[in-house]
């Protein structure tokens, strides 16, 4: 059979499997889900042949018996919005598995728990559960478009902070999951008490879809707790480093959100919100408690800490609308792209998410700003920002769009090799977005070939032809 | 003074250009998606799929003019996008391009039309 | 591979600019587009040019013309040939002198109070109840042309934007008042782009009365109370900014509660009801925009719908009458005159 023969019998063959309206064989269908969140670039030969939606567990299983029959890769998004390469295709001729179709909701308050599908929008999730007093114990900048299967694949949490309430898989009862053979099975348990030793939830949460489909996932419900809000200026971002490391010190109660931006990224968000200039370098918390006095008496406390490591200004944020706009120029860091009119555009040229232990805050902070030697991430603009009370920050690098492609792309690799240096450097790894893909040569510097060769060694037995994210474990189309 | 009158070669490439320049600041976040009203549960019914299409078009030369037709005018134009893009984003000037899009495509078929005859 | 105007332009949008082109309005008759202010007095030259735009003074063609196109849609002949079968039509009945357009579109509207043009006899009323000096064109007032621009077809929306400039100035207009968002956002932000020293100064109807309600303190007030909630068109709210002023007019309003939708449904974020340029390409897909933009505001309470654009006001009529739900659907300018008596 000639190629167009082959792809034509394959999506025919989904459609039959799927139902007619799950499946898309439309070039710009499949280039646009083809995509990550990163850059609009194409790979021509990595365009998906066909997307599949499918809108049940039986159908995800469907799918993936057919897949493994034919040998045809199978790449998994929620929204595919991870930015450090995993949703993208590595081979050619796959199935793109977009998950959100999977959207069932499952209230079981009398057991402190809820179901839902994989492919269950995140803010909307969020919404449902503070309209019935709960809350959800993650909230990422892209809650708008991910999912929370994609979330509890990678066990992400975003801006909180771990130590706080947990991360999202501490949250995770049991799931639902498709094994690369297409058989399903449930795991965990529905009781408050977590199983003890083997739990088969443990295989999936967190694995970022290489040993099984994440369909359904059991959350445990959390109560919405009381806030207070703090703001803090301060003449240097390690200032605001120094604050955290002393709050833990004191051994005060970690903030839900801690979070800092860094002046020059204050501004343009400022700018576009009417804020006016920026006093510093922003630090922005957020504190929970049982009581709004407890709640609040935790504001003073880091009010004063804030003070006393040199802040410009430190106090309680009182108006909603003032914390809004200030959670709203820390949340939508893309603002800091925004160039104002006659100014050049500004492009994203590397990101680094990286973590140290606390007494190292400061010094990450130093080692971003003037400790490295790639050159090229000097010349860029640096913004940084991210989650100071959880040790694990952000810097943006970005470049005039008039900088030649390459270059570039260049500086993008050297953010990678940056963000590895500093995990390698202090003993930690990346928390928000996976270790796959363009992380997996990290990976195996930070724990060894042995464990590394261990992995491999499982995905072979488990998924003996590959189908499910196949590349991403083996780090595929990035350096090595 | 900015004019695209006129269909000759240099003011469809210019044209292109700032389309083209317009979807580099697209990081794919999607979250423009669930604010498109004409957004169906796929991607090309929204304005993610539309600007990935103008993408794949324009810079890669890939897909069919009345294909990416059918994207662009079941566009209702509203701007919606375009604000999340600018209050919680890059501000691509997704809706814009779109528009912007429609204007090249149909010179495009005229200057084809023009060279046929 | 066709690569023609034909195969990468809807024929709706095609059909549109024909008849821009040739008739000077969307709908492409030839009725007087004046006749409702011929007994309203006004002057062609004054301080301010009022713009009155294609929408309200066509939209009982229109609305007649897309109930066709609908209904042919519906019995299986698709867009481009029944609107081929008008043109056809059209073009035979044209050679012996019958101008199919206007008879259809009478038909259609026979028998039909036309509550679009009381519209603008409400807007001029309004405006000259708050002391503004306004003139207007009459038969002179050509169309802004952007349902050319939207269509695609830059070079003739271009090209009628600076004849229209030229007009405009060879009549000493300075300062324009558009009633039409669209029209209005077509003067103010496109016309500067592509007319070469454009200097009119384009005001927005609602900038100007809720400036001077303030500056004159009025406080209008209702006969009877009525619970309203208010829609956002999108040319208003996004391609204008103009969000505050129409609320800022409603609550000024004595007797009238307004009630708005969810945050992320109002203001710079209102649902697109899928009036406008979507019906020429897709009427099916504008039917649903409709129905959903209509039940987010009917889960308001309010027993009015509340907006100030005919696309808007025409498609939210149509899509509340499906949904057989008893709510009224107005332009601003009628409450606001009703509260000004």
């Amino acid at each position: 059979m000639t190629d167009d023969k082959a792809n034509k019998r394959l999506v025919a063959d989904l459609r039959s499997l799927l139902g007619r309206e799950n499946v898309s064989s439309d070039l710009y269908e499949r280039i646009s889900y083809g995509l990550d969140g990163v850059a609009p670039d194409l790979e021509e030969d990595k365009i998906p042949l066909v997307v599949a939606q499918p809108t049940s567990t039986q159908h995800v299983s469907k799918l993936v018996k057919y897949a493994n029959d034919k040998k045809l890769p199978i790449y998994i998004h929620g929204a595919g919005t991870a930015f450090k390469g995993s949703p993208r295709p590595k081979r050619p001729h796959s199935i793109l598995l977009s998950m959100q179709g999977l959207t069932s909701i499952d209230m079981h308050e009398e057991d402190l728990y809820i179901e839902v599908g994989a492919g269950v929008n995140q803010y909307e999730l969020e919404k449902l559960l503070l309209s019935h007093g709960y809350m959800l114990p993650m909230n990422v900048g892209s809650k708008y478009s991910a999912t929370i299967g994609g979330a509890v694949a990678i066990n992400t949490i975003g801006h909180m902070v771990d130590i706080c309430l947990g991360k999202i898989i501490d949250h995770v009862m049991g799931l639902e999951v498709v094994l690369p053979n297409g058989e399903i099975i449930e795991t965990g348990t529905r009781s408050i008490r977590r199983p003890a030793g083997i739990d088969y939830t443990r295989f999936f949460a967190g694995m970022e879809g290489v040993f099984g489909i994440i369909t359904k996932v059991r959350l445990r419900l959390i109560p919405m707790l009381k806030k207070a809000y703090v703001v803090g200026f301060f003449p240097d971002l390690t200032d605001i480093a120094h604050a955290f490391m002393r709050l833990y010190k004191e051994k005060l109660p970690p903030p839900l959100y801690g979070e800092l931006l860094d002046r020059q990224a204050c501004t343009a968000p400022f700018r576009l919100r009417g804020l006016g200039e920026p006093k510093g370098d922003m630090a922005l918390a957020i504190v929970i408690g049982h009581t709004q006095e407890d709640a609040d008496q935790q504001a003073d406390e880091l009010v004063r800490v804030f003070k006393a490591e040199n802040s410009i200004e430190a106090r309680v944020v009182t108006s909603p609308r003032e914390q809004e706009d200030y959670w709203a120029a820390r949340d939508n860091i893309l603002n800091v792209l925004q160039t104002p009119e006659g100014e050049e555009n500004l492009l994203p040229m590397g990101a680094l998410e990286s973590s140290v232990p606390l007494s190292h805050l400061a010094d990450l902070i130093d080692f971003l700003r003037v400790g490295h030697n790639h050159s090229i991430l000097h010349e860029a603009k640096l913004f940084i920002y991210g989650h100071v009370g959880t040790c694990d920050l952000h810097a943006l690098w970005a470049a005039p769009a008039s900088w030649p492609a390459e270059k570039r792309m260049s500086g993008v690799r050297a953010g990678t090799r940056l963000e590895k240096e500093v995990n390698l450097k202090w003993g930690c790894a990346s928390g928000e977005v996976g270790q796959t893909a363009m992380r997996v040569s990290f990976l195996r510097e930070r724990y060894g070939e042995a464990a590394y060769s261990m992995l491999m060694a499982i995905k072979e037995t488990i998924d003996p032809n590959n189908i499910l994210n196949p590349g991403n474990l083996e780090g595929e189309g990035y350096e090595k | 003074m900015k004019s695209n009158h006129g269909s000759d070669d240099d003011t469809m490439k210019e044209m292109e250009r700032e389309i083209l320049a317009n979807i580099q600041l697209c990081i794919n976040c999607r979250m423009c998606l669930n604010m498109c009203p004409t957004y169906e549960g796929w991607f090309t019914q929204g304005s993610f799929g539309r600007l990935a299409a103008i993408n794949a078009y324009f810079k890669y030369g890939l897909g069919e003019e009345e294909r990416l037709s059918e994207l662009l005018y079941s566009c209702a134009t509203c701007r919606r996008c375009q604000e999340r893009c600018k209050m919680l984003c890059t501000n691509a000037s997704p809706s814009e391009t779109i528009l912007k899009a429609r204007n090249l495509l149909v010179k495009k078929a005229q200057a084809a039309e023009r060279k046929g005859s | 591979m066709k690569n023609t105007v034909k195969s990468v332009v809807p024929v709706g949008h095609r059909y549109i600019r024909g008849n821009v082109l040739e008739k000077g309005n969307i709908v492409g008759v030839e009725e007087d587009k004046a006749a409702w202010a011929k007994d309203l007095d006004l002057p062609r030259q004054a301080e301010y040019t009022f713009f009155a735009g294609c929408g309200y003074q066509f939209m009982k063609y229109a609305e007649g013309m897309t109930r066709a196109a609908r209904t042919m849609q519906k019995a299986g002949i698709g867009m481009d040939k029944s609107i081929s079968m008008n043109i056809g039509m059209s073009k035979v009945l044209g050679k012996v002198g019958i101008d199919l357009g206007t008879i259809t579109a009478k038909v259609a509207a026979a028998g039909k109070e036309d509550v679009y043009t009381r519209i603008l006899v409400s807007a001029v009323s309004v405006i000259r109840k708050l002391g503004v000096d306004i003139g207007y064109l009459h038969q002179d007032e050509p169309c802004c042309g952007s349902p050319l621009y939207y269509a695609g077809f830059l070079d003739d929306y271009v090209e009628n934007a600076q004849k229209n400039y030229e007009l405009f100035k060879s009549l000493g207009i300075q300062k324009v008042i558009g009633l039409i968002p669209a029209c209005t956002s077509s003067l103010r932000n496109l016309y500067p782009h592509y007319v070469e020293g454009f200097d009119l100064k384009v005001y927005h109807f609602a900038e100007v009365v809720a400036q001077e309600l303030k500056k004159k303190g009025i406080k209008p007030k209702l006969k009877e109370k009525l619970v309203v909630t208010y829609h956002d068109p999108c040319q208003l709210s996004r391609y204008l900014d103009i969000i505050d002023e129409p609320r800022e007019i409603l609550n000024n309003i004595d007797g009238l509660e307004l009630r708005e939708p969810e945050p992320e449904q109002r203001g710079q974020w209102s649902t697109c009801c899928g009036g406008g340029g979507l019906e020429a390409g897709s009427p099916e897909l504008c039917e649903r925009l409709g129905r959903r933009r209509a039940e987010e505001l009917l889960e308001t309470g309010a027993n009015v719908i509340v907006s100030h654009c005919p696309a808007c006001i025409m498609q939210l009529k149509n899509s509340v009458k499906k949904l057989k739900a008893d709510v009224a659907v107005m332009d601003l300018v009628e409450i606001l005159d009703e509260a000004l008596e």
